[in-house]
């Protein structure tokens, strides 16, 4: 009698105990209990275990638009699963709901319907062309195979370019030889399922898969955590993965700090503060000493900052989980919220590893600088970097 | 967050007669004017969010109370607050405070609909002073919070429900338990030195001083607050006392052939001079559910208890020495580091054995540590009667009292399994009083047990709420009535006989476990509880790597 929900079975387990519901950054900021996790997992468990009782009392529960609209108040930064005291892998219940959503005929949100649009036609979320996908490298042309295969990413490839460029100059000067897919780099297809739109997703990890296999390369290497989650897990997940092995950008740096081929000279300005990102960390493989290893070999150990909050429990920077188009207002917030206390710690650089926190951070600075000045509060004194942009500096 | 500009009016007077739903467009309209639009809904959906909370309803209690709101507002500031009350009194409209939700027995839900105020948006840390040793918070704020706020200022702050992830400062204070730390530091009522209170005729009143305690000549009426859920006013701010903190909490851990066992070791415990941070424990039955959740178990453990240590590291040492001799008396076998670290860690996951169930009940009942062996035995006996796949696990909340937290695994798809949750509950509340104990909580579903608690004393506390709340808007239904949707107070008699009455028929149902089950040995396994470690945070990884491409 029910509706078949996903993971209803996991629905089941909840206990109400709203663990997950105070580390939630988009819950903090809307505040109502739809827009929870708690609220979410909640109604779902209803609507798939109506009970005679419910039509005895006149109810149906079903999807509402505004359940369904707060249903993507989420950035995907699974605190919640971190925190949920029986252990419900929540963030694939919001995955696989969403899709189940979308399915029904309730989805996508007006604000992924461009992005879809976009990523059928130029297989890239932003509307960038696909032909102008190279474009950061500028004059550079990467060699035909190489050490190492880089998936750029969309993000790094048309909007967080000081960050590719970045990481091209390092891998130059470590004496990498390295390639990419070119325009043929197709978007690896994170944001279709985050947004739950999966209809074409093996289609897109078949294309990837068989272009990287095609130049023979064995080790794929990423910028972006999103892109090496999906290239790694996701297609795996679908029993798409290919044969080679997929690591994040970090961990081929530390490599090459390890054996000495980057050698930091010189120590960046400013105090450094470093933010993990969700789908570096939790969300993903759970990458917390790559990155750290850099910022030790950067500027000494112990002379950098974390947040009270971090590696597992660190909390999200507001961008991901195709949030920021649904409410671009909240998802600055919370990464001003962050901002604001990395200031409170003393941090004058936020340092992260993947673009789309580079972005958000990015875009919270701003937001914050101009909000300082409007009040006359003085100035906000912060910036919001890649990890290969503040090694670069130290070379 | 809104900024406040609304100015209370304080002076506004109380007005007569009985309470009365009355819905309508202008008070959502008011309210809206006053809270902000975004902050008060009559959505349908967020109305029936408002009417769970932890553990599922007997589907029968919606024909018998109406525990959907109308309307939910979600004040952002006292003002809001006052404003608020004031409106619900003009309009007759019942009030039911909200933190997170996880009293249980319906101690925020509301009985008679109206509005349910959700403080947990009045989430402000005022100030935290490492001098006076306080810190001063909005209601809304969770105790996990407060405590990490402390810890950043180098203090401890003393007890916490063990739910401090998600708990309010305004939901302790209206449930008054104990928790983690209770043994050494007391219930909630001694976490609080002042409070900031909205009265049900909208006055703002300070109860308690911020800057020294308030055992002096006039009632207690801080305490007033503490453990009334919700039925004498709303609790807006408090300052909480803070301590100072000498190092990490120190866990050990012991393992005995069964509860007890472990209970005369406790009771050992208690009366040596020392005073530990925490004590807790786990029945044999919870290790054998968690073992079967595929947790790793410390072999032969029949029951676990788990003793903190916290303050100066003689204070350490000595404690130290005196709970291995006490517990070891008793027959209790000392266990690892490792396997007393991750007790300490899962202290806020007792409940993930729902898994099994999947529903889950929890009771809560304090009974005197001189009776604790034999609360046992009536415990299990219970346990038993009723044919129920059930554990217990429980803390110290002072050298005279043990929190019995027993726990019975339902599968509450199963609506007629769902009866015997009252009925147990009923058992519990029986066994607690012949022993001069007392259930800890009432909320709605017991507030048939006021006077059995308290006896007249419970005529007293009606009296002052009459005094206090004579319209009876704020969270009507609860601690000192019961409350029905139709006005119709239940006489105690019937609705424990009732109550009775659900257990014989659970008894005519086939156990949900097999016999013998009840006190098997079992072993240990712990979900790490990371956000709620005391192991120093922000600090690097100490081995550098190893955790990459492993996944998780
Ligand atoms: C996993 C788990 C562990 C728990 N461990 C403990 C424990 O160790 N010790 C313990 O005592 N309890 C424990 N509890 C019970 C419960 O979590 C606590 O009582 C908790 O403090 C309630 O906080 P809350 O914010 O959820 O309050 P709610 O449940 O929302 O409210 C509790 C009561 O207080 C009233 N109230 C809420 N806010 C205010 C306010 N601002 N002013 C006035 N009244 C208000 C409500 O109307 C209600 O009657 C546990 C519960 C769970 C689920
Ligand atoms: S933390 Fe887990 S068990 Fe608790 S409310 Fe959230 S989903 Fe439910
Ligand atoms: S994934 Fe993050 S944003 Fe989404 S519900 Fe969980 S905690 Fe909230």
């Amino acid at each position: 009698m029910g509706v078949d929900v996903p993971f209803a079975e996991e629905l089941d387990v909840c206990l109400r105990c709203g663990y997950c519901r105070s580390v939630c950054p988009t819950w903090r900021e809307v505040g109502w209990e739809s827009a929870s996790p708690r609220g979410r997992a909640y109604w779902l468990r209803r609507i798939a275990r109506q009970t005679p009782l419910d039509r005895a009392m006149g109810l149906r529960p079903e999807v509402t638009q505004r359940f369904f609209e707060h249903f993507y108040y989420c950035t995907m930064c699974g605190r919640c699963a971190e925190v949920c005291h029986t252990a419900i892998p929540l963030h694939h219940v919001w995955e696989s709901c969403r899709e189940w959503l979308i399915r029904t005929g309730w989805g996508p949100l007006e604000p992924h319907v461009a992005m879809l649009k976009s990523l059928a036609t130029e297989n890239n979320p932003w509307g960038h062309p696909a032909n102008r996908r190279t474009e950061w490298m500028g004059d550079r042309k990467p060699a035909a195979t190489g050490d190492v295969l880089w998936f750029v990413g969309c993000s790094e490839s048309y909007t967080q370019v000081q960050a590719s460029a970045a990481g091209a100059k390092l891998l130059d000067a470590a004496g990498i030889s390295w390639t990419t897919l070119g325009n043929e780099e197709w978007c690896c297809g994170n944001a279709e399922s985050k947004i739950g739109a999966t209809e074409h997703l093996d289609e897109r990890a078949r294309h990837n898969v068989d272009a990287i296999e095609a130049t023979g390369a064995t080790r794929v290497v990423s910028g972006c955590p999103g892109c090496t989650l999906t290239l790694d897990g996701i297609y795996r997940d679908r029993g798409m993965g290919g044969d080679f092995e997929v690591i994040h950008m970090t961990q081929l740096l530390a490599e090459l700090l390890d054996e000495g081929k980057l050698v930091p000279v010189k120590k960046p300005r400013g105090k450094v503060i470093w933010h993990d990102p969700c789908e570096l960390g939790r969300v993903g493989d759970r990458i917390y000493g790559a990155p750290r290893r850099i910022l030790d070999a950067v500027l000494g150990e112990d002379n950098w900052l974390e947040f009270a909050l971090n590696r597992d429990d660190g909390t999200c920077c507001g961008g991901g989980g195709a949030f920021k188009g649904v409410d671009d207002q909240i998802a600055v917030r919370i990464a001003a919220n962050k901002l604001e206390e990395a200031e409170g710690l003393g941090a004058s650089v936020c340092v992260t590893a993947c673009p789309t926190c580079r972005f958000n951070l990015n875009h919270g600075v701003q937001t914050l600088k101009r909000e300082r000045k409007e009040a006359e509060e003085g100035a906000f004194k912060m910036r919001a970097m890649d990890i290969k942009e503040l090694l670069l500096r130290s070379l | 967050m809104a900024q406040c500009t609304y100015t209370a009016d304080l002076n506004h007077q109380a007005g007569g007669a009985t309470a009365r739903n009355v819905k309508g467009p202008d008070i959502v309209t008011k309210l809206a004017a006053l809270v902000g639009e975004d902050r008060v809904t009559t959505d349908d959906l967020e109305r029936e969010l408002y009417a769970a909370e932890i553990a599922n309803l007997p589907p029968e209690v919606v024909y018998v109370f109406q525990v959907k709101p109308d309307i939910v507002v979600r004040p952002s500031c006292t003002e809001d607050v006052v404003g608020t009350v004031n409106i619900a009194r003009d309009n007759r409209v019942p009030i039911t405070p909200r933190g997170a939700g996880t009293l249980g027995l319906g101690g925020s839900l509301p009985s008679k609909g109206g509005i349910v105020m959700d403080l947990s948006s009045m989430n402000r840390i005022m100030e935290v002073d490492p001098d006076g040793m306080t810190a001063t918070v909005e209601a809304g704020v969770t105790w996990e919070e407060v405590r990490r706020a402390a810890r950043s200022k180098g203090l401890r702050l003393g007890a916490y429900p063990s739910s401090a992830l998600s708990a309010t400062v305004g939901g302790w204070i209206g449930g008054g338990g104990v928790g983690i730390g209770s043994y050494k530091y007391g219930p909630a009522a001694d976490q609080v030195r002042w409070l900031e209170v909205v009265l049900p005729n909208g006055h703002l009143i300070e109860a308690g001083f911020r800057g020294v305690k308030d055992n002096a000549s006039g009632y207690a009426l801080k305490n007033l607050f503490v453990g009334a859920e919700g039925t004498l006013g709303i609790v807006t701010r408090a300052t909480i006392r803070l301590h100072p903190r000498a190092g990490d909490v120190v866990p050990t851990a012991y393992a005995f052939k069964d509860l007890k066992k472990a209970a005369y070791g406790i009771q050992t415990l208690t009366r040596s001079p020392v005073t530990p941070y925490n004590i807790g424990f786990v029945d044999g039955n919870h290790l054998r559910h968690l073992e079967e959740m595929g947790s790793p178990v410390p072999s032969a453990a029949g029951t676990v208890v788990t003793v903190a240590l916290e303050g100066h590291s003689e204070e350490v040492a000595l404690c130290n020495r005196e709970t291995e001799t006490a517990l070891g008396s008793a027959g209790g076998r000392r266990l690892s580091e490792e396997e007393a670290d991750e007790a300490w860690l899962s202290r806020s996951y007792e409940f993930r054995v729902k898994r099994l169930g999947p529903g889950l009940v929890p009771g809560s009942v304090f009974v005197p540590t001189d009776r604790f062996p034999e609360a046992v035995d009536r415990v299990y006996e219970a346990i038993s009667d009723l044919g129920m796949k059930a554990g217990i696990t429980g803390l110290v909340a002072d050298r005279n009292t043990v929190d019995l937290l027993p726990y019975y695994i339902v599968d509450d798809r199963k609506m007629l399994k769902g009866l015997a949750v009252m009925s147990f509950m009923k058992r519990l509340t029986d066994i607690s009083l012949s022993l001069g104990g007392r259930p800890v909580g009432v909320g709605m579903w017991f507030a048939q047990n006021l006077g059995r608690v308290h006896g007249e004393g419970a005529d007293v506390m009606r009296a002052i709420k009459r005094s206090l709340d004579p319209d009876n808007l704020m969270n009507p239904g609860k601690l000192v009535e019961v409350g029905t949707r139709y006005d119709l107070a239940v006489p105690h008699t019937v609705m424990n006989a009732g109550l009775g009455l659900m257990g014989v028929l659970k008894r005519t149902l086939p156990p949900d476990t097999e016999p013998g089950e009840t006190a098997g040995p079992g072993g240990m396994g712990w979900r790490e509880l990371r956000a709620e470690g005391d192991e120093p945070e922000g600090g690097k990884d100490p081995d550098g790597e190893g955790e990459e491409g492993e996944g998780g």
